[in-house]
C-alpha cells in the first residue's frame, strides 16, 4: 500500500499531483458546462440584446419628451393660471416636444387651444389621432409605450412612427398624454449605431410585417411581402417566425443563422440575421477564453500545490535528514531549523527541546561516568569487573600497574588466568566463581597470589555479585587490598617472637646446662678416672684396654656436648669488636671436629694468614657451627667432606656475576661446602625462610639458616647458595673488611 | 724414702672424692677427705696437709670462701681447685678466679689423671 509504505513526501506529491489533476478536471468540466450553457443562451440573448436596444431608444426618447413636455406645459400652466391645478391642463394632450423631433402634434381643440396660450404664436401642424388603436391601448394602459404603423409626414417630407404614452402617478391621476412621432430615419441612425457591433443586421417588423426598423440598408420595400427577389426559405422564416426560433439558412452563398423573438407590448417582432462566423466568432471567443482561464488555474493549482507541499515536505525532509545526522553522529549539539509555525514547526521546537534535554542529560551522564571512572582510577585498591563467567571486563588504573600490563590485553581475558596460588592453579576457579555467584559476596579472604607477572602479593580480596533489574547476576565485582606489607611486617613480627622464643628456650637450655654441668663433669671426672685405673691395672695388652679408651673418649665426648650447649645457650651480646676472623674460622673449625661424627672429614683452606674485621664471635662461632652441623645433616650415612675455605675478595664497579647485589668494597669470603645430597631450586628459594626445614619433624627447629642470614646481614655482610644435586653444597658468607659502609 | 706427703680432698660428691683418694693413694699420697668447705677448714686446722684439692661449687661453703679460710689459718697453704663448670664462673675467668683466691691450678673435670698426678707432683715437689 502506499499510504503505508510511501515516504511523506511522495504521498504529499501525489497529492499535489491528484489536487491539480482535480482541479484541472473541475475546471475542464466547468469550462464546458460553462460553455455549452452559454452557447444556448449567446443564441438567444444574442438576438434580444438587439431588441433590446430598439427599445430601449425608442422608450427613450419617449420618456424623454414626455417629462420634458409636462414639465414645460405644467410649470408654464401654473405661471399663466396662478397656480391653480385646473384638471383640464392635466387632462389636456399633450404632444411631443423634442428638439431632435421638430414634428410636434397637439391632440383636441381645447387642448391646442390652451397650448397655443402658453406657447404663443407656434406654427404647428395638427393630426387627429384620437380614433387610432395604438391611442386607444395607450389610453387603456397607462406607463406603456405604444407605437403606431409606419406612414408618411407629408408636413416633414419622411416617414414617421407615432408613439403614445399615458403618463400617470402613483394615485393613477393622469400626468398627461404623450404622442411622438419619431422619423424612421432617426431611428435607422441609431440602429447603425448597433450595426457598428458588426453582429449581423436587424429587422423589427411591427405585426403586420410592416419594417418598422433596420440597419439593412439595401432594404428599400416599407413591407416584408414587397421584398424584391426574397429568398422564399427567408421569407417564410420571417413570416413564420416565433418567439425565441432560431434558424440556420443559406444567404448569399454565406451561412447565416437567422433568429426571431417578439417583444408583446409592441406586437413587434424582432429579426437577427448573422453570418455563421459572426455569430460563433463571440463563442469561441468564450471557448478560447475559458481555454485560458483553466490554463491558468491549472498554472496557479500547480505553483499553488507546489509550494503548499513544499511547504510541507521540506521541513519534514529538512527534520528528517537532522533526525538521521543526530542518529547516526550522535552529535547531540545539531539543532533543527524551525521553518514554520505549524505542527512540523513545533514537532522540530519539541525535537529540538528534547535534544537540548538529550544533550543536558548526556553532559550529566558523562559528568557522572568521569567522576566514576576518577572515582575508580584514583581507588588506591584493586578492582576488578568480570561477568559471570569471570571474563574481566572492567579493571582500574591500580591493577594494571601492579601487573604491568594494557588494558586491552587484559580485558576479556578470564580472572583465572590474572589470579594464581603458590602452585600456579587459578584462586579464581569455577567452583569458586560458582561459589561467590551463590553466596552472593566473598569477604576479605586473605590470600597469597601470584599475579600476571607471577610476582607474589598478599591480597585481602572481597567481590560482590553485580546484579540487573532482574535480580540476575551480571557480573561479579572483586576489591582487593595489597596487604604485602601488612604481612610482611606479620611475618617479621612471627619471627622475632620466635627467635626470641628461641633465644628463651636457649636461654632456659643454657640455665639448665649450667646448672647440671658441674655435677655432670664431676660424674664425667669419676667415670674417667676409674676406667683409667682400670687401664693402668690391666697389661697393656689386654684386650680390655680398647674398651676402656672407648669408655674415656665417649665420657670425654659427653662433657664436650655439655660444653657445646653451655656455651650456645650462653647469653649472647651483639656488640662487634675487631678480631681475628682467620683465628676465630680455625678455633671453631677445631670444635667443629669435635661435634661432627669422626666419618666426616673437615678440610681447611686458609688463604690468609690474619684478618682483622669488626664484628661479634659468639654471633659468627654460631655461624660456622650452623653450617658445618647442617652439612653433616646432608650427608648419605654421615660420611663425607666439609671444606672451609678463607680468603679475601675486593668486589669492584660492577661487582660479580655470581653473587649479584653485592656493594662494591673489599670483603672477607668465607666457604663452606659439603659434598651432600645438594638443594633443589625450590628449596633454596626459601632456605633461609625461618622455621622452613627439610629435616624430619623434631630434628629441625628452621631456624638454623634464618640464623645465619640475619647475622650476615647484621654484619653487612650477604650470603649465597649454591649448590647442584648429588654435588653438594656451598654457602657463600662475604663480610666487609672494614666496618664502615662504602659512601660513608 | 721421703715421709708421704698428705693431701686433703674436699668435694661433695662421694663417688669423686673416692675416686681421687684412690688415684692419689697409689701414687703414694696420705689422702683425707672431707665433703664440704666446713668440714675440710676444720680438718685442716686439726690436721695441716701438703696440699688441698678443693671443688669449687659445694653447698655449704663453696671452693673459693674455703680457699679464703684456709689462707687465714696458713698463708702458705697450697691449694688446687677442680671444677665442673666452664672455663668461667659467673662470667669471671678461671684465671681471674686463681689470683683473686689464690689457687695455685684450677683443673676442669674431667681431667685426665696424669694431668692430675703431673699437677700434684710438680707442686708439692
Amino acid at each position: 500500500m502506499i499510504f503505508r509504505s510511501g515516504t511523506v513526501k511522495s504521498k504529499l506529491l501525489s497529492l499535489q499531483a491528484l489536487l491539480v489533476v482535480s482541479i484541472a478536471v473541475v475546471n475542464a468540466l466547468a469550462g464546458y458546462f460553462i460553455f455549452s450553457k452559454y452557447l444556448s443562451f449567446a443564441q438567444r440573448e444574442k438576438l434580444e440584446e438587439g431588441t433590446a436596444s430598439m427599445v430601449i431608444i425608442a422608450s427613450a426618447f419617449v420618456r424623454d419628451c414626455s417629462y420634458q413636455l409636462v414639465n414645460l406645459v405644467i410649470n408654464e400652466a401654473v405661471k399663466k393660471y396662478n397656480q391653480s391645478h385646473n384638471p383640464l391642463v392635466l387632462q389636456a394632450h399633450f404632444s411631443t416636444y423634442s428638439s431632435r423631433f421638430p414634428v410636434i402634434s397637439f391632440l383636441g381643440n381645447k387642448g391646442v387651444e390652451e397650448v397655443k396660450n402658453v406657447f404663443g404664436d407656434v406654427s404647428f401642424n395638427f393630426t387627429d389621432y384620437s380614433g387610432s388603436s395604438f391611442y386607444r391601448e395607450a389610453r387603456d394602459i397607462p406607463n406603456k409605450v405604444y407605437v403606431s404603423s409606419l406612414r408618411f409626414e407629408k408636413l416633414i417630407g419622411s416617414y414617421v412612427l407615432d408613439f403614445a404614452y399615458q403618463h400617470t402617478d402613483y394615485f393613477d391621476d393622469d400626468l398627461g398624454f404623450v404622442l411622438a412621432s419619431a422619423r424612421v430615419l432617426d431611428l435607422k441612425n441609431e440602429l447603425k449605431k448597433i450595426r457598428d457591433n458588426d453582429k449581423g443586421f436587424y429587422l423589427i417588423l411591427d405585426k403586420n410585417n410592416n419594417i418598422i426598423a433596420t440597419n439593412y440598408n439595401k432594404l428599400s420595400a416599407r413591407n416584408i411581402e414587397e421584398f424584391p427577389d426574397v429568398d422564399p426559405l427567408l421569407l417564410r422564416s420571417l413570416k413564420n417566425g416565433k418567439k425565441d426560433f432560431i434558424e440556420s439558412l443559406q444567404l448569399d452563398g454565406q451561412k447565416c443563422v437567422i433568429s426571431t423573438s417578439f417583444l408583446e407590448d409592441l406586437h413587434w417582432k424582432i429579426i437577427n440575421i448573422a453570418p455563421h462566423l459572426t455569430y460563433y466568432a463571440s463563442l469561441r471567443e468564450l471557448r478560447n477564453s475559458n481555454l485560458i482561464i483553466a490554463l491558468t488555474v491549472l498554472v496557479v493549482g500547480v505553483m499553488l500545490t507546489y509550494l503548499i507541499a513544499k511547504s510541507i515536505t521540506v521541513p519534514i525532509s529538512n527534520l528528517e535528514k537532522i533526525i538521521s545526522d543526530v542518529s547516526s553522529s550522535q552529535d547531540m549539539s545539531l539543532r533543527a531549523h524551525v521553518e514554520s509555525q505549524d505542527e512540523l514547526g513545533s514537532l522540530a521546537e519539541s525535537f529540538n527541546r528534547m535534544l537540548d534535554r538529550i544533550e543536558t542529560s548526556q553532559q550529566e551522564i558523562t559528568e557522572t561516568k568521569n567522576y566514576l571512572n576518577s572515582i575508580i582510577k584514583h581507588m588506591t585498591d584493586f578492582m576488578i569487573v568480570t561477568d559471570s563467567n569471570g571474563t574481566i571486563t572492567v579493571v582500574n588504573q591500580n591493577v594494571l600497574k601492579a601487573n604491568d600490563i594494557e588494558e586491552d590485553v587484559l580485558i576479556g581475558k578470564n580472572i583465572s588466568e590474572l589470579m594464581k596460588n603458590q602452585n600456579g592453579e587459578p584462586i579464581f576457579d569455577d567452583a569458586m566463581l560458582r561459589q561467590i555467584l551463590e553466596s552472593g559476596f566473598l569477604h576479605q579472604a586473605e590470600s597469597e597470589v601470584y599475579n600476571w607477572q607471577n610476582k607474589r602479593q598478599f591480597l585481602s580480596i572481597s567481590a560482590a555479585v553485580l546484579k540487573n533489574v532482574y535480580d540476575d547476576a551480571e557480573g561479579i565485582v572483586f576489591i582487593a587490598q595489597d596487604i604485602s606489607q601488612r604481612k610482611k611486617a606479620e611475618e617479621k613480627q612471627f619471627k622475632l617472637e620466635q627467635e626470641l622464643q628461641q633465644a628463651r628456650k636457649l636461654e632456659a637450655i643454657g640455665t639448665l646446662a649450667g646448672g647440671i654441668a658441674h655435677d655432670f663433669n664431676t660424674l664425667i671426672g669419676t667415670i674417667i678416672g676409674y676406667a683409667e685405673m682400670i687401664s693402668a691395672d690391666l697389661p697393656e695388652t689386654s684386650p680390655l684396654q680398647d674398651d676402656l679408651a672407648t669408655i674415656i673418649k665417649v665420657s670425654e665426648r659427653a662433657t664436650t656436648l655439655v660444653r657445646q650447649i653451655r656455651e650456645f645457650s650462653k647469653p649472647k651480646d651483639s656488640v662487634k669488636h675487631e678480631i681475628d676472623v682467620v683465628n676465630l674460622v680455625k678455633n671453631n673449625i677445631n670444635l667443629v671436629r669435635t661435634l661432627v661424627p669422626s666419618s666426616v672429614v673437615v678440610e681447611e683452606d686458609y688463604q690468609i694468614g690474619e684478618q682483622i674485621i669488626f664484628a661479634n664471635e659468639d654471633q659468627l662461632n654460631q655461624i660456622l657451627i650452623n653450617l658445618c652441623t647442617n652439612a653433616v645433616d646432608v650427608m648419605t650415612d654421615q660420611k663425607g667432606t666439609i671444606r672451609v675455605k678463607l680468603a679475601l675478595i675486593d668486589i669492584t664497579g660492577d661487582g660479580m656475576a655470581d653473587y649479584p647485589g653485592v656493594k662494591p668494597a673489599g670483603y672477607v669470603w668465607i666457604s663452606v661446602a659439603d659434598d651432600g645430597w645438594g638443594i633443589t631450586p625450590e628449596i633454596i628459594e626459601r632456605i633461609f625462610d625461618p622455621y622452613f626445614t627439610t629435616k624430619e619433624t623434631g630434628k629441625g627447629s628452621g631456624m638454623g639458616l634464618a640464623v645465619v642470614h640475619s647475622i650476615v646481614t647484621s654484619h653487612s655482610g650477604y650470603i649465597f647458595v649454591r649448590s647442584a644435586i648429588h654435588q653438594g653444597t656451598t654457602f657463600d658468607i662475604f663480610l666487609p673488611t672494614s666496618n664502615k659502609e662504602l659512601g660513608e | 724414702m721421703e715421709t708421704a706427703k698428705k693431701i686433703l680432698i674436699i668435694d661433695d660428691n662421694d663417688d669423686f672424692r673416692s675416686m681421687l683418694n684412690k688415684m692419689l693413694s697409689r701414687t703414694g699420697y696420705l689422702i683425707t677427705e672431707a665433703e664440704n668447705g666446713v668440714q675440710g677448714v676444720e680438718e685442716y686446722r686439726n690436721h695441716p696437709v701438703d696440699l688441698v684439692i678443693t671443688d669449687l661449687f659445694m653447698p655449704e661453703k663453696d671452693g673459693t670462701e674455703t680457699a679464703s679460710e684456709l689462707k687465714q689459718i696458713d698463708p702458705q697453704v697450697k691449694i688446687i681447685a677442680v671444677s665442673g663448670g666452664g672455663a668461667r664462673i659467673a662470667n669471671v675467668d678461671f684465671e681471674d678466679i686463681m689470683f683473686e683466691y689464690g689457687f695455685l691450678r684450677i683443673l676442669q673435670k674431667p681431667f685426665r689423671s696424669n694431668e692430675l698426678k703431673a699437677v700434684v707432683k710438680e707442686l708439692l715437689s
